[in-house]
């Protein structure tokens, strides 16, 4: 168990299916999919043609063009989930307190469209005339520098790139800050961009799900199999101590119990084959936080439509809650909104929402989602009910895995 | 746990200067260069062509070919390091569990020198360019590399905050330790020179043509370079039980946000001197106690002069007394690894109570006013030293290190 209290005060959610907690929040209980044909650059010549774009985000709505000029779209979505979670919170940034309050990002890939913006323009341009203002946002921290300047916050400033566990790895390390005294509250957060050079490079290297769509795929036609579907996004949370004074101790989504990461031994490329790191990780957060795989309510997945990954989840599910596994509400919230470094992050906050609101969103059915080839999972609608522990599971492609567990908070 | 319980146990060394610890250190005490012309790419095009190339390493005379066949420069650089640290600590002799050994390392540009390669074929309308050159590109390659080629199982993370990224993974890495999570932890980082950073950097005109003079009068700016430092830390209840010595106490570390500017530091150099002081804040460590700072000493004119303005306002009079030097003027600046091998050159330091000098300082700034050493090492007895490590973007990040008293070696 985390040594200290710690609770989730506010949440900032921007990605396909919403830009926006409410709006993603509705969305997802529709069964709405955001997974459809690219509009935003030419996919003719790739092995796919779907994603899960974000078409209406305007950063001016946000924050004022002298501040979003020269960023990223990934910075922009970062800022931007920040104002929302930020707001949300209620916490009140003040010279008091920035040096108390960190920002903690996760992003699999740094902005590569601003990359490669920056390496075309040597290209074309010649060592003499690369574009200078494009190369500070190349940097995977730039997000976080930029949330960090734009709330001016002063604490501890850091970014991980943990391939699509980067968002559970900031949190860890969020945890971990928390615990040693470094900060009283973190702005946990991640973001990614779709890029067409990104897409691209998924696509030679065999990441991408071989589909070619005319329109939008529902996550019930959603194939398990080679692949996954590339999404955009960023999600943003601020945790904070619990067990300091504060006005807004009633303002909460839930508190975080546990977090571990355990790692397998993969081939690059490759996620790992059994499942057993996973549930080794399950195991530990649950002992961590002092509960029994019976406690938990309901399970967000890391399920990406990889049947190497599904298989490995189910098997680790099986392994941990034996014969109830399929009885459990499973969320796979990238069936709607793609896969990216930090969907891990909108996973949590997902499993949150649905503590918070009493509300199980489109969940698996049966014994769906194990990794079968062609298997057509079904999903149940969203329906109420009183929920009080969640778990959240990722992996990766490497090795990494991650388990967390959260709980509603009763006060609210 | 005590603060002083995490202790370094083993300790691998790549860059410019040296392709081990030892002739690491031994180089830097007789104050070689590693900067020269840069071939890893055509440079010729550049305001500055000059870097820090790790030239002439044979990889595979101590990687295994077959599993690494498809690494990018710069995780071959980190497992070179790793395989140094871990042979020093016995790792693998000592039967630890895996599940308690984690991984956390830093990166800056990752494998984007393989990247650029294929970005260039794809350019030139090659029709199909080498898909396993994007095989590397991820910056938690290296991370990934370490812990799958050791059989580690327990946590591990991927830190990009550009140039503190690996000091941070040191931090992180003492705080796991700290918390229980694991026994044993992998941490530093890898950098390999690639063009999209050359180019970016000469881009921003922050690269010096000459050499990297940190805190000399006429200096331009960094040199860019590339190597790996790995650190083995463990708790020093496990170092007792496995009778290993270990070469220095993890005191502790600060790291904050200066939330000022991308590429500038803060100009009252407020953000580098928090660093420092909630490093000592959180090693329990008075000002007073400290003995040599490694300095983040880019040779940027900005960064120096602030880097020095920030001393002051932490050490007051004191800081006139207390010797700062910059690897970065021997090593060049190594960025995702630039904070793990100069918390080497600090804890070899400390180790072997030698200060390491600033090279290439003919004439000072008057701005920059403090004992640099310049030019040439010398003894000192230390107990207790700073590394500095100030990134792009403002992640400033300080580490601090304490000596191994020879009682703590064998209770």
């Amino acid at each position: 168990m985390a040594t200290i209290p710690l609770k989730i005060t506010g949440l900032g959610i921007l990605n396909a299916l919403g830009v926006g907690r409410s709006i993603y929040w509705q969305q997802l209980l529709s069964g709405t999919t955001a997974i459809a044909p690219i509009e935003g650059f030419d996919t003719t010549a790739c092995m796919s043609n779907i994603g899960a774009e974000i078409h209406h985000f305007d950063a001016r709505t946000f924050m004022p063009p002298r501040f979003y000029r020269r960023l990223s779209r990934q910075s922009r979505l970062a800022v931007a989930a920040s104002i929302e979670a930020i707001k949300d919170s209620g916490i009140e940034i003040s010279e008091n307190n920035s040096q108390r309050i960190g920002t903690i990002f996760g992003t699999a890939f740094g902005s590569t469209q601003q990359t490669d913006d920056f390496f075309v323009s040597l290209l074309e341009n010649g060592p003499q005339a690369a574009e200078p203002f494009l190369f500070p946002d190349t940097v995977p921290n730039a997000p976080a520098s930029h949330v960090a300047m734009y709330h001016r916050l002063q604490g501890p400033n850091s970014t991980f790139c943990q391939n699509h566990l980067s968002g559970e790895c900031a949190l860890a390390y969020a945890v971990s800050l928390l615990e040693q005294d470094q900060a009283d509250a973190v702005v946990v957060g991640g973001a990614d961009e779709l890029s067409s050079i990104l897409f691209h490079s998924l696509g030679a290297v065999r990441a991408l799900k071989p589909l070619r769509q005319k329109g939008p795929l529902q996550p019930s036609q959603f194939p398990s199999g080679k692949g996954f579907i590339p999404g955009e996004g960023a999600t943003c949370m601020v945790l904070e101590r619990a067990d300091l004074p504060s006005k807004r101790q009633d303002r909460s989504y839930g508190t975080l119990l546990s977090l571990h990461l355990a790692s397998a031994v993969v081939t690059q490329g490759h996620y790992e084959a059994n499942g057993k790191a996973l549930a080794e990780a399950m195991r530990a957060a649950l002992e961590e936080a002092k509960l029994q795989a019976s406690d938990i309510d309901i399970i967000g997945l890391g399920a990406n439509g990889v049947a190497e990954l599904e298989n490995a989840e189910s098997q680790a599910l099986k392994e941990v809650f034996g014969s109830t596994w399929q009885q459990i509400p499973r969320i796979p919230p990238r069936y709607f909104v793609g896969e990216f470094g930090s969907a891990g992050l909108l996973t949590a906050a997902t499993i949150l929402l649905s503590l918070h609101e009493g509300m199980i969103p489109p969940s698996i059915r049966g014994s769906e989602l194990t990794g079968a080839p062609g298997d057509p999972h079904r999903f149940a609608p969203p329906r109420k009910e009183a929920l009080f522990v969640g778990m959240v599971i990722g992996s990766t492609f490497g090795g990494g895995n991650a388990c967390l567990i959260l709980a509603r908070d009763l006060s609210t | 746990m005590n603060k002083k319980d995490v202790i370094i146990t083993g300790i691998g060394v790549a860059c410019a200067i040296g392709q081990d610890k030892d002739s690491f250190w031994s180089a830097l005490c007789k104050s070689m260069c590693g900067i020269g012309p840069v071939d890893l790419f055509d440079a010729s095009g550049y305001r500055s062509r000059i870097g820090a190339q790790v030239r002439d390493i044979d990889f595979f005379a101590r990687l295994p070919a077959r599993q690494c066949r498809r690494m990018g420069r710069c995780d071959l650089l980190g497992l070179w390091a790793a395989d140094e640290a871990l042979r020093e600590a016995r790792i693998q002799e000592r039967g630890l569990p895996p599940e308690r050994i984690g991984v956390v390392l830093g990166a800056g540009s990752g494998g984007v020198r393989e990247g650029e390669r294929y970005r260039r074929q794809l350019y030139e309308g090659q029709v199909r360019p080498r898909p396993s050159l994007l095989m590397p590109f991820p910056a938690c390659n290296v991370t990934d590399a370490v812990a799958n080629l050791h059989g580690f199982l327990g946590p591990r993370s991927a830190i990009a905050t550009a140039c503190s990224s690996s000091a941070t993974a040191i931090g992180y890495a003492a705080n796991l330790i700290h918390s229980g999570r694991a026994d044993v932890v992998v941490a530093g980082g890898a950098e390999s020179l690639s063009e999209l950073t050359f180019a970016g950097f000469n881009s921003l005109r922050s690269a010096d043509r000459v050499t990297c003079r940190p805190f000399d009068k006429y200096r331009e700016g960094l040199v860019l370079g590339e190597g790996a430092g790995i650190f083995v830390l463990e708790s020093q209840r496990v170092a007792r039980a496995h009778g290993i010595p270990g070469y220095a106490t993890v005191l502790g570390y600060g790291i904050c946000a200066d939330a000022y500017h991308m590429t500038s530091p803060d100009p009252q150099g407020e953000g580098a001197e928090r660093s420092m002081s909630q490093a000592l804040i959180n090693a329990r460590v008075p000002v007073e106690a400290v003995d040599y700072i490694n300095a983040h000493g880019t040779g940027t004119p900005v960064n120096d002069r602030i880097e020095t303005v920030a001393i002051k306002r932490l050490f007051g009079k004191r800081a006139y007394s207390i010797p700062v030097s910059s690897t970065k003027s021997a090593i060049g600046h190594c960025l995702g690894a630039a904070g793990a091998i100069e918390a080497a050159a600090t804890i070899l330091a400390l180790y072997h109570g030698v200060l390491p000098p600033t090279l290439n300082l003919q004439e000072p700034d008057p701005s920059c006013d403090l004992d640099y050493v310049p030019n040439e090492g010398r003894p000192a007895n230390m107990q207790v030293a700073l590394s500095n490590s100030f990134a792009f973007g403002g992640n400033n990040t300080t580490l601090v290190f304490g000596k191994i008293n020879p009682w703590q070696r064998y209770p």
